[in-house]
């Protein structure tokens, strides 16, 4: 994959967010429409592309932890929003070249997480469970070997704890769990096919209707 | 893995002879108390001691080494030391063509880099010339199945051969699960220490326990591995034969470090190592008693053909508990029929004042009957929503109990049955002989029949339907 290359080249052992997704679409995983903008001339046709409302971010592989730094800002509702939401950016922004991410805001309650790490003794296992703040509050995650079929991801989605989540609550439609054990499968093939993945986060995965879409996602390198 | 372990693993556990280094006229040195343990054990071939003054010990002529014997010795058991088992003992095992050397001594790679120099040595010589090592650091083996006790231990009260077998890395826990195995009369067949693994690793076991016949249920004991993928895949190609029940030990980081300086390898992640047992169907329990508890089940009890457990009962209170247990451990009761119920009513009588319900059965003081039981035992057993039934019963001096005729029962039924008996051990002790002899496990404790029960039915889940463990 080119985007695997391009990092190594440039020295970097982080994909950028959206170089993340496009590598992780490669593998039907879904995730949300996004355009990446490297200056304010493109901004107004990114954000006429994907539409209101919508979330803007850094996009610099040298930062993590963009929310707590203050480099995302949700749920823009005008085209002043968004100017504002840019000039931020770019403004807060230390280090790295000015790249901004212009993406749908997908609504859903529900966030869940998946994700690969490679154990010192298991080698490479695939992580699923509740996401966003409850990862790491509740640590209701349960893990797998890769790789593994449909049937093992399915079993997998069915042991976490807080599991009736996923069904119809609350005026909430039903997660489409083969949609869900398919992103799990495809992590486990990842794993095998791209030694060179040394870690990857995809957190929040959030239930939009009945669907999870990757909100935001982590790859890291050997 | 190569095969030719395999061989030697089946080799140096029926030995036709054993030779003892490390011994002295000293009672409580450690290579003597090997002999002792062969003789008093009963194994049936000529037992060796080596030493090179020494001229008898316990009546046995000592040798002053494997070249004076004048024919092959299978087994080596080692009481010297790291320097000395690695220097001269191997080598001079190899020039022997002996199959296996238990090394009893500690001292290798577990307390630095001296001797972990040792034990490469050691491995060198022992893979060239197709050896197992059991151990080093090690209590020894046992093979009930040919009575032999290539350790420094034995067990007063007897230690009968049975259906369970043991693979320990830590000896200390191998003892004490085969202790709680005598516990519940449920014997062990082989019994391995594992130790510093040099070149003998729990995956060359599952391979070779798959193979063995007396073998129905293995036990596995783990501290920490450093191959938890080959671990894990050779443990659930061996689940699918037979069952594999698993005890961790260094669960928690502190404990995980400590592992490192016991036989040198870290515990490990163990929240994987958790989810890796469920995904590849191995029985994981928290404690050498539940170990036993589960093995025993599994050695004994028919398998099951479903995973829906009635509880029959005299007494509500133990049946509640069991019915806790089973739920607890992810074992939905099962729901008993109408017609049931009313078989059950006709038995007891119209006229006992009794409200029925679906799960658990309780029959009441009519339950102290022996007419009465185990007629309504099999009321339960017929019902087609029933997989397993777990009768309850206690002892009382003024009745007889029932367990000829659930005996009688098992014998007739391809359902398990698992009895409690409320009682003391020696108190159970005629029933559960007469039962089990039936393929009916006993325990003392509802919940413990309960555990059991609910094992049955993941192992059940596992072979027929793909998984384990649906629950917490």
């Amino acid at each position: 994959m080119e985007v695997i290359e391009r990092a190594r080249k440039e020295g970097r052992k982080i994909l950028t967010e959206h170089e993340a997704k496009v590598f992780l679409s490669a593998y039907d995983v879904p995730v949300v429409r996004e355009r990446l903008i490297l200056d304010r001339e493109q901004l107004r046709d990114a954000v006429r592309d994907i539409g209101f409302p919508l979330v803007m971010k850094s996009c610099v592989p040298e930062i993590s932890h963009k929310s707590e730094r203050g480099l995302v800002v949700l749920d823009i509702r005008s085209m002043q929003e968004a100017e504002t939401a840019f000039e931020k950016i770019v403004r807060d922004l230390t280090v790295g070249t000015p790249a901004v991410l212009v993406q749908e805001m997908v609504k859903g309650k529900r966030e869940l997480v998946a994700g690969l790490t490679r154990d010192a003794q298991f080698g490479p296992t695939v992580m699923f469970g509740l996401g966003g703040i409850f990862t790491e509050i509740l640590s209701d995650v349960v893990f797998r070997l890769a790789p593994f079929d449909r049937r093992e991801a399915l079993k997998m989605i069915g042991e976490i704890k807080g599991r009736k989540i996923l069904e119809a609550v609350r005026g909430m439609d039903a997660v489409d769990v083969d949609i869900l054990a398919n992103i799990l499968v495809a992590i486990g093939e990842i794993a095998l096919e791209h030694p060179a993945i040394s870690e990857i986060d995809i957190n929040p995965l959030i239930i939009s209707g009945r669907l999870p879409v990757a909100a935001d996602a982590l790859i890291v390198l050997v | 893995m190569e095969k030719w372990k395999i061989q030697r693993i089946k080799e140096a556990l029926y030995p036709q002879s054993v030779a003892v280094f490390g011994v002295s006229d000293a009672a409580n040195n450690l290579g003597t108390q090997v002999v002792d343990a062969l003789m008093r054990e009963g194994f049936p071939g000529p037992v060796f001691p080596i030493h090179p003054r020494l001229k008898e010990l316990l009546g046995l002529k000592v040798y002053s080494g494997l070249e004076e014997i004048g024919r092959p010795v299978d087994l080596v058991v080692s009481g010297l030391n790291a320097k000395l088992t690695t220097e001269h003992v191997v080598t001079s095992c190899a020039k022997a063509g002996v199959k296996g050397i238990v090394c009893l001594a500690g001292g290798f790679k577990e307390v630095g880099i001296e001797g972990a120099q040792y034990e490469k040595r050691l491995k060198k010589v022992a893979d060239e010339n197709h050896m197992i090592i059991f151990g080093p650091n090690i209590l020894g083996i046992i093979n009930n199945d040919r009575r032999l006790h290539a350790m420094f231990w034995y067990f007063k009260r007897g230690n009968p051969s049975g259906p369970v077998s043991i693979v320990s890395q830590s000896g200390g826990v191998a003892c004490t699960m085969l202790n709680d195995c005598i516990d519940r009369e449920v014997g062990v067949n082989k019994w391995v220490c594992l130790g510093n693994r040099t070149n003998l690793e729990f995956s060359d076991m599952f391979h070779y326990f798959a193979e063995d016949e007396g073998t129905r249920v293995v036990a596995a004991c783990v501290e920490g591995i450093e191959d938890g993928r080959g671990f894990m895949e050779a443990a659930g190609a061996l689940a699918r034969k037979k069952p594999v029940v698993l005890l961790k030990a260094a669960r928690s980081e502190p404990t995980s470090i400590i592992a490192a300086s016991h036989t040198g390898t870290m515990g490990g992640t163990y929240r994987i190592f958790r989810e890796a047992c469920r995904q590849y169907g191995i029985l994981e329990v928290r404690n050498t008693k539940d170990m036993a508890t589960v093995c025993k089940a599994l050695a004994i009890a028919p398998r099951p053909r479903g995973d829906r457990v009635a509880v029959l009962t005299h007494t509500a209170g133990p049946s509640l508990l069991a019915l806790d247990a089973l739920i607890e451990n992810g074992c939905p009761p099962a729901q008993t029929s109408e017609e049931t119920r009313r078989k059950v009513r006709k038995i007891i009588g119209e006229n006992i004042p009794i409200a029925l319900s679906p799960n658990p059965i309780d029959l009441t003081g009519s339950g102290l009957f022996v007419d009465v039981y185990p007629r309504c035992a099999e009321a339960v057993l017929e019902d087609d929503g029933v997989d397993m039934v777990i009768p309850i019963y206690a002892i009382h001096p003024r009745f007889e109990t029932s367990a000829r005729a659930l005996a009688e029962l098992a014998r007739k039924t391809s359902k398990p049955i698992i009895v409690a008996i409320l009682a003391s051990r020696e108190e159970i002790r005629e029933d559960e002989k007469i039962m089990q002899e039936a393929g009916i496990p006993v325990f003392q404790a509802p919940e413990d029949a309960a555990l059991a029960a609910s094992y049955l039915a993941k192992y059940y889940r596992f072979i027929f339907q793909g998984g384990v463990d649906g629950s917490h």
